[in-house]
């Protein structure tokens, strides 16, 4: 209450309200917002005049209530300082937590990509724990990082989420022009009698039918006329030819078939540890997730009995089951484009228990690769 | 305020005016408040005294030269002092 000049909200007790405003008058005093209330006036009041008011008027009771204007406001954030300060300090918090970055993504999946971009982030100033870069510095970032690096990056984006930057990048792949001066023949990669061949580039030393060893040339890049070399190219395509497996299957002739008899038990369980203990003596278990409380899972159980029984293969279902295996563990490393052609056993030996299978599997598969040369240089006579 | 004020006065050249109103009035440059009930009221100008009649009147701002009023007013009367 510095300030003369704000003014006061006064209540008065007075049974004679008229006979007060009367005194107040003849004090040359200055009042507004008179509200008459019962036995009581409240008015507004200079701070001035209130002391004057209290000085003179000594047999009626002021009772200051409040202020008016800006001290008003003042006293309110007084009182409420606290409030005000947490007020204060959550937007404070606000404003640097909408405009700090914690953390800056690139997201790539080649690692020196993420690399190259994130330390050139990090010279410019865009790392974890600085303020946030607005869109026209962003951009200038942005080209200034596609600048420096022409042959690596093709496209780059700057995105703000929250408090973390996500970059997205886009590698510039420049297609190797040199690779196509290389020059290479298609060569044998194993044994074999060839069956198919298509190319598409270089010239043709073996036919189909031939019988050719590992490291012959099939195909070859030196494109040769009245036996000169006229050109050489990088020979591609693909040469078929049939090759040849032996393998041996050992099979058991003794099996059980487990055969579910239509009995069904239920039980539960908290955690992988059954609550009750199963009545069937052979089951097998479905589990179904009932629901999750702090961590802990309750499991509904459903036990359905099954009958193990014992088998013999004969001979010939047990040499059928070999071939399936066999056939089984050469289709493993085949392509879609090779397949068996053939299969035959070669050697069967059976005691009590197991029985032994030598199978020769004959398979049309690719046997070319690409193998580069240097061109010799012709001797000048 | 008093920038207003001054303004006002150099503008207006008046030594008093009287605004009536359905319940209220306002008068300005007045001299003296002489007498004040719910009935009554009586203002002194430099060359009359205004005397405001009717019933509940009640003073709604007041320094020392203008007042507001308020209340049902029956009739408002100059007496001369001559």
């Amino acid at each position: 209450m510095k300030n003369k000049n704000h003014k006061l909200i006064v209540s008065v007790k007075a049974k004679n309200k008229n006979k007060l405003l009367l005194k107040i008058f003849e004090l040359g005093i200055s009042i507004s917002k008179i509200n008459y209330k019962k036995n009581e006036l409240e008015f507004e009041v200079m701070l001035e005049d209130y002391f004057k008011l209290k000085k003179y008027l000594v047999s009626y009771k002021f009772n200051i209530k409040g202020s008016t204007g800006l001290d008003k406001i003042i006293n309110i954030i007084k009182t409420k300082k606290v409030l005000f300060l947490n007020i204060l300090l959550a937007i404070i918090l606000l404003f640097i937590f909408s405009n700090t970055i914690i953390s800056v993504r690139v997201i790539h999946s080649k690692k020196y990509i993420r690399d190259i971009v994130a330390s050139s982030l990090e010279d410019y100033g865009v790392k974890k724990f600085t303020w946030k870069k607005n869109y026209k510095e962003l951009n200038q970032i942005k080209n200034k990082i596609l600048k420096k690096y022409p042959k690596n990056l093709e496209w780059l984006e700057i995105e703000k989420k929250g408090m973390t930057y996500i970059v997205r990048v886009e590698e510039r792949i420049i297609t190797d022009i040199k690779n196509d001066d290389s020059k290479c023949n298609l060569v044998a990669k194993k044994s074999g009698v060839i069956r198919k061949i298509n190319y598409t580039k270089g010239q043709e030393l073996k036919n189909v039918g031939d019988y050719v060893n590992e490291g012959d040339i099939l195909i070859s890049g030196s494109i040769k006329f009245n036996e000169e070399v006229k050109n050489s190219v990088c020979a591609n395509g693909e040469v078929y030819a049939e090759v040849w497996y032996s393998s041996n299957v050992k099979l058991p002739l003794n099996y059980t078939k487990s055969k579910t008899t239509g009995k069904k038990r239920y039980n539960f369980a908290v955690n992988d540890k059954k609550i009750f203990r199963s009545r069937l003596k052979n089951y097998v278990t479905k589990k179904k997730k009932l629901f999750k409380i702090f961590g802990v899972n309750f499991i509904l159980l459903r036990e359905y009995e099954v009958e193990n029984k014992s088998y013999k293969y004969s001979e010939e279902q047990a040499l059928v089951k070999a071939l399936e295996l066999s056939n089984e563990k050469i289709k493993m490393k085949l392509s879609e484009k090779e397949h068996i052609i053939n299969q035959k056993v070669l050697k069967k030996d059976a005691n009590n228990s197991t029985m032994y299978v030598e199978v020769f599997t004959s398979v049309e598969e690719i046997i070319s690769k690409q193998e580069n040369f240097i061109e010799e240089e012709k001797e000048v006579e | 305020m008093k920038i207003i004020n001054n303004l006002r006065d150099f503008l207006v050249d008046h030594e008093y005016y009287i605004d009536i109103f359905e319940d209220k009035l306002h008068a300005y440059n007045y001299q003296k408040l002489l007498k004040l009930n719910d009935k009554d009221l009586m203002l002194k100008f430099e060359k009359f005294v205004l005397d405001v009649k009717g019933e509940n009147i009640k003073i709604l701002e007041m320094n020392k030269e203008e007042i507001l009023i308020k209340g049902n007013i029956d009739s408002v009367r100059m007496i001369n002092e001559k």
